[in-house]
């Protein structure tokens, strides 16, 4: 009796194992390839955005470009990342570069900057944050234009004192309740244009196509 | 529930022992996701799917489940298919699994489904099991509908918003806006304001259900389980 049980129920796990091991690793297989496409595709639509351009990402292809190390601490950014230059018809248009800001209320708060090769700000978004909901979460794009007002700003437009909020006499619209979390977005938008200055020339240079990565939509 | 007819489980699973009403199972997900009304559709299908394929296996197994491997197994068997549906979610609707982030496989932990793999799906046939899941994760889904369509329309004075994360770009004008202006009251998208909410469904609930009820409804001494919120037959 003991003995049937034991059968019984060692027979009953293995099946439940094989079970669970074959239906994870076909559905893996069979998905794999949709998966990447999605990401690759939510990822295009992202980069897009950034541009100021989406409805026509597929006019772009991208190239990625690791970043200097100078230049990570200036960019919020802990380890080694990319950075992704848009060509357009093969000539370089924009640098889309990933931003992160430590300064605001809840901790990190991921930004990715467009910049076109004339220094203006395409465009910019928020990537993730942590910030309070319904005050700081004015930074989205879904929740208030305020984001694009950086747009075809540059670090001339406004003059140096301008990259501030109007708090503390720039030029940038505060939150009601909020100052910290626009704050630090000004500030790293700032930073990241700062680092496009100084990084122009070589990230032109880079992008000259020879590994141009197509994404497909 | 062992004599009841189809009709008597169907109006048990969505009203009177509701998993979450009745039960307060599942109130993680509830509370964390339900800010709008595309994130609560889009967990609670993963859910209400996660739970038909655990109570059909489970069924299955019935046989050969000992006490001792009961509980290891059916959460293997959760566990499974609570992967197996993130990896659908992540390959067709990448961007509804970047907004429901670690909600998605913490769906494992949903006592929900574990308390129909162990109190009904080993008990019963395939069959029964199936229609049990089906009823039960209605019954959840249902109500995350409720809950994400009246904490949308009052946190972010929308409805229907962020649709495209499931259904792609022909969602994306299915926006209302049925208040004028700039409509926003913030505890609504808080969860606090879920809670809040969640107890007054609660509280509605009973009374609808106390007045038509009351004779029948006498608690027996020795209740089966503490945290709920009304007898569980």
């Amino acid at each position: 009796m003991m003995t049937k049980t034991t059968t019984s129920s060692a027979l009953a796990l293995t099946l439940a194992a094989v079970f669970a091991s074959l239906l994870i690793a076909s559905l893996e297989m069979l998905t794999r390839e949709r998966a990447s496409a999605s990401k690759a595709a939510a990822e295009l639509r992202y980069l897009g955005q950034v541009l100021d351009m989406d409805n026509q990402p597929a006019a772009f292809t991208f190239v990625s470009l690791p970043i200097d190390n100078r230049y990570l601490e200036v960019l919020g950014l802990g380890e080694a990342a990319q950075m992704h230059i848009a060509l357009r018809n093969g000539e370089p248009y924009a640098a889309i570069v990933p931003s992160v800001s430590n300064t605001g209320y809840g901790g990190a708060i991921k930004l990715l900057v467009g910049i076109d090769f004339s220094a203006r700000i395409t465009a910019v978004r928020i990537v993730s944050h942590r910030e309070t909901k319904g005050l700081g979460d004015k930074i989205e794009s879904q929740q208030s234009d305020w984001i694009d007002s950086f747009k075809r700003r540059s670090l001339n437009n406004p003059k140096p004192s301008g990259w501030a909020i109007k708090a503390d006499g720039g030029i940038y619209d505060q939150f009601t309740g909020a100052t910290i979390t626009p704050r630090a977005v000004v500030r790293q938008v700032a930073a990241t244009l700062e680092v496009f200055a100084a990084a122009r020339l070589t990230w032109l240079a880079d992008s000259a196509p020879r590994e141009s990565l197509d994404v497909e939509p | 529930m062992k004599t009841d007819s189809s009709r008597q489980h169907i109006f048990d699973g969505l009203w009177r022992n509701h998993p979450v009403l009745v039960q307060l199972l599942g109130l993680s997900p509830l509370l964390a996701v339900t800010t709008t009304l595309a994130n609560a559709l889009g967990l609670g299908v993963a859910t209400l799917a996660v739970l038909i394929g655990s109570s059909i296996t489970s069924s299955i197994l019935r046989r050969h489940l000992s006490e001792t491997l009961q509980l290891p197994i059916l959460s293997l068997l959760i566990a499974a298919w609570v992967t197996a549906a993130e990896l659908i979610v992540r390959a067709y609707a990448y961007p509804l699994s970047q907004e429901l982030g670690v909600f998605l496989p913490l769906i494992a932990c949903n006592c929900m489904l574990l308390d129909r793999a162990q109190n009904f799906a080993i008990r019963n046939t395939v069959c029964r099991a199936t229609l049990d899941a089906v009823i039960v994760g209605s019954g959840f889904l249902s109500l995350m509908l409720v809950v994400g369509a009246i904490r949308e329309l009052f946190g972010r004075g929308t409805l229907f918003a962020d649709m495209y994360l499931i259904f792609g770009d022909i969602a994306l004008n299915w926006v209302r806006r049925p208040f004028n202006g700039d409509y926003q009251m913030l505890i609504a998208s808080m969860p606090a304001g879920g809670f809040l909410l969640i107890g007054f469904l609660i509280a509605i609930k009973n009374l609808i259900y106390n007045r038509r009820h009351r004779p029948i409804d006498v608690p027996k001494p020795g209740a089966k389980r503490v945290r709920t919120t009304g007898k569980i037959i």
